[in-house]
């Protein structure tokens, strides 16, 4: 297992309070207790757990990040929490008339796959503390006992206990290696486009097809 | 000019007070918090909004980050109806030119409630300046000299302008592929169509912006037309619309060609005037009767 | 060919005629526009005296002419029947000058704004306009009606005073709604939803009247509905004369504001001057302040003995034109109600 299994990331325009730390995993065998443990709302458990074959870049990742941290700071979060704004960001589906029950299906959704697939990834946003929190509507539902000044050593320990599987750098190296095109042209309706089926070259081809799931992803939800 | 002496009942209103405005802009709130890449730079200051030059996520990858700040004059609810509904109908119209291959600025995020719209940053320049550099160099290679007009410099005249008849023919692709996808842009001058240059390396048809960093290119015209600024856009299909947009492109491709014709000759402005004269005769749209 | 017209004037005996007479040579159809007639009735027993009959056509010739006059022609072509008339009298120049022409070189002279972008706004017109190459040229404009129309004739929807002018009385409606009916408890009025309609630098006054007079006529049932004792349904707001102007002005004067300011940007200018009738309202005034200062410049505005139409204007615009060497033939001396900014030539200025 690698030794940094997880990395912090500071995205800008976002206060210092704000601090992202990402994780990849491949081959986690566990999910079945991973989603549990969401499910159970467990508040050890503040992970947004992402489908790493979804996902085509870090730059589309931190961006629907970005996107739940704002909404978050200015109190139009969709979802309970930040980690479910997140999985909901990166999801096709605008429909969040009941937050609660649609970030659960999300959650299942994902993790249904993640018995299918044999790669995961992982992510994390630590939270930032609580006075500096502004305009936090929907996060009372979810109890939060965890401290929130947990360095990423506290996070990738907690990790390492609980998710069984292989720690791989969050590059867009390794993140090009899982991502199921097919599955997400279908997912984010981008079939039927034959100027983009023309491009001959298929780094071209992922730049655009990637800019218009970052695009459809800023236009969600408003 | 002589003035006429008002009468002695006559007398002008109070002039307006003396304007105290320190003229600062306030920062969206997304731009007041830190940045590795260091404070965003102010591009331009229109009516609609204005324009910084920012970085998105990291401070390697630049954002057009546009801001309609609210208006002072305008009843809140109003303000906010309106800031809402043109930063939507901005977003979405992008969305849609990216979806239909129109090259336009990626969308990167939205905050309607605040009135900011990140873009895609990108290089290159407006087919304004590109055009003006490419006139002088060649008022410079081939100055206007007596007895000069031979038959060879015709024709390498020719040869020279080829690269300006394939800017003008790629700027006509944008407008066309622009209009079939539904969109008219509602400003469509040579400022707010940028001269993306090709990445030759990669051997793209598209110019591509990786991570969006500028880069140094030899300017010669070469690059895909980029159409910006879709403050006034709308979606729709009327003739009326889309004729005004062609307009508007003519009006501004020519203002190109007159700046050029001022800088190279001297009597310009008297010859403009006479050319103000024969366009008002010929112009066919008199509202008389 | 055109139809023609003829003024005919009738005094060989004791009655005094005037009237107006079309024949159109192309479908040889002959229409009266006017037939008016002022009879000389002498005392009874008398017969009319040659002096007596003269009199009296002296003295009713300008009310028959007028009146046959207004009973055809409409008032821009009565005034320059009466123009021409003062010119022939006294021997004067002749100048035809465009209206709006007037309104600006009035407000620069009375403002001291010299090269100020122009919104004139009035009964029938809207324009935004700003100088360039001895033109003022026009930016924007609206595509149906003038913002004053609008305003007028939602006025008469509400059934509110003319006098002295109807867009007077919508401004103080406007005024009243910052108050409860009592007229001293402050309150925060209510902005209703009217549609919003700007295109570039244009803009388009139709669908909002269209839209307010629909609000009104919801008033109106409610206001049945609550005199015969019944109650408004849950969560509808009731609507008021004083909300419905209020509205009615925060939207028009917002999308006034908003195409100057454009237009401002587009040229450059700090300078805004407002002219025309509607120039006189005071919220458009400070909106158009408030627009100004964030752009680090000033509005200025007449009050309303220069905004509202007046004889100085025509007279000043006159006056600049003639000094260049220009007159109006007398034979050329017609006039349109489609003469537009953009096609005089304004010799007068040269920056």
């Amino acid at each position: 297992m690698a030794t940094a299994a997880v990395e912090k990331v500071e995205l800008e325009h976002l206060p210092a309070t704000h601090t992202v730390l990402l994780a990849l995993y491949r081959n986690v065998v566990n999910a079945g207790f991973l989603q549990e443990q969401l499910l159970g709302r467990n508040a050890d458990f503040e992970y947004a757990f992402v489908d790493a074959s979804t996902v085509v870049s870090r730059f589309q990742l931190l961006t629907a990040v970005h996107k739940a941290v704002t909404a978050e700071m200015a109190g139009t979060m969709r979802t309970p929490n930040v980690h479910s704004e997140v999985v909901v960001s990166l999801s096709s589906n605008n429909n969040v008339g009941e937050p609660m029950q649609s970030c659960r299906y999300e959650m299942h959704d994902q993790l249904t796959r993640y018995t299918t697939t044999d790669l995961r990834s992982l992510q994390e946003i630590r939270r930032p503390a609580r006075h500096q929190r502004r305009g936090r509507r929907q996060s009372a539902h979810i109890p939060r006992r965890r401290p929130s000044s947990l360095s990423p050593d506290d996070v990738e320990k907690h990790l390492q206990t609980h998710v069984q599987g292989e720690s791989v750098p969050c590059s867009d190296e390794e993140l090009a290696r899982v991502t199921d095109w097919p599955k997400l042209r279908k997912y984010h309706k981008l079939s039927g486009l034959p100027w983009i089926d023309a491009i001959k070259d298929e780094q071209a081809k992922k730049n655009e097809l990637e800019m218009l799931i970052v695009s459809a992803m800023a236009m969600r939800g408003t | 000019m002589a003035t006429p002496e008002p009468a002695a009942a006559i007398q002008p209103p109070p002039p307006p007070a003396d304007s105290t405005s320190t003229h600062e802009f306030p920062l969206p709130p997304i731009l007041q918090h830190p940045s590795a890449a260091g404070p965003a730079k102010l591009i331009t200051q229109g009516a609609e909004g204005r324009l910084y030059r920012t970085s998105w996520l990291t401070p390697t990858r630049l954002c057009a980050l546009k801001h309609r700040p609210s208006k002072p004059y305008r009843h809140p609810t109003l303000d906010a109806r309106l800031t809402r509904h043109r930063i939507l109908s901005e977003a979405r119209i992008l969305q849609k030119c990216r979806r239909e291959g129109v090259a336009v600025p990626a969308l990167y995020g939205i905050d309607e409630s605040q009135g900011v719209l990140s873009m895609e940053w990108v290089p290159g320049r407006p087919v304004r300046v590109e055009i003006n550099e490419f006139l002088r160099r060649r008022a410079e290679n081939y100055p206007h000299g007596e007895g000069g007009r031979g038959r060879e410099e015709v024709t390498r005249d020719e040869e020279g302008a080829a690269p300006l008849v394939g800017l003008m023919r790629r700027i006509g692709e944008a407008v066309g592929k622009l209009h079939k996808a539904g969109i008219v842009h509602g400003d469509l001058t040579t400022s707010n169509m940028m001269v993306r240059p090709w990445e030759k390396d990669k051997g793209l048809t598209k110019g591509h912006h990786g991570n969006g960093q500028e880069y140094e290119v030899e300017r010669s015209l070469e690059g895909e037309i980029v159409v910006i600024d879709f403050g006034l856009a709308s979606q729709g299909s009327a003739d009326e619309d889309r004729a005004v947009d062609l307009y508007v492109l003519e009006q501004a491709l020519f203002t190109v060609v007159l700046e050029a014709y001022k800088e190279t000759f001297k009597a310009a402005p008297v010859v403009l005037k006479k050319l103000e004269d024969v366009r008002m005769r010929g112009r066919k749209r008199s509202m008389l009767g | 060919m055109a139809p023609l017209y003829a003024l005919g004037c009738e005094g060989s005996a004791n009655k005094l005629g005037i009237g107006v007479i079309s024949h159109d040579p192309a479908t040889n159809k002959t229409k009266i526009l006017s037939n008016i007639r002022h009879t000389f009735v002498s005392p009874p027993g008398t017969g009319f005296l040659p002096k007596d009959t003269a009199a009296h056509h002296r003295a009713h010739f300008v009310s028959v002419a007028r009146e046959a006059l207004r009973a055809w022609a409409p008032p821009l072509t009565s005034v320059a029947v009466a123009a021409r008339t003062l010119s022939l009298l006294w021997g004067l120049d002749l100048v035809g000058v465009n209206h709006c022409v007037g309104h600006i070189e009035m407000g620069r002279v009375i403002t001291g704004a010299d090269n100020p972008v122009v919104l004139y706004v009035s009964g029938g017109n809207t324009q935004v306009i700003a100088y360039a190459e001895q033109r003022y040229r026009i930016f924007g404009e609206t595509l149906d009606i003038a913002v004053g129309n609008c305003i007028d004739r939602f006025a008469r929807t509400l059934a509110i005073p003319n006098d002295p002018f109807p867009g007077y009385n919508v401004e103080q409606l406007a005024k009243k709604a910052f108050f409860e009916p009592d007229g001293a408890t402050e309150r925060e009025p209510v902005l209703l939803d009217l549609p919003y309609a700007v295109k570039g630098m244009d803009c388009s006054f139709s669908g909002i009247l269209g839209a307010a007079d629909l609000l009104a006529a919801q008033m109106r049932k409610q206001d049945a509905l609550l005199a015969s004792g019944g109650s408004l349904k849950e969560g509808e707001e009731r609507i008021t004369p004083e909300d419905l102007c209020f509205t009615l002005q925060e939207t028009v004067f917002a999308m006034l504001v908003e195409i100057t300011e454009r237009a401002m940007a587009h040229v450059g200018s700090k300078q805004v001057l407002v002219v025309g009738g509607v120039g006189c309202n005071e919220r458009l005034q400070e909106m158009m302040g408030l627009m100004a200062r964030d752009r680090g410049g000033s509005v200025y505005a007449t009050d309303e003995r220069f905004c509202i139409d007046n004889g100085i204007m025509i007279g000043l615009a006159g006056l600049l034109a003639w000094e260049t060497g220009f007159r109006t033939p007398f034979e050329d001396s017609t006039c349109t109600q489609r003469f537009r900014t953009d096609e005089v030539h304004i010799k007068w200025r040269s920056d």
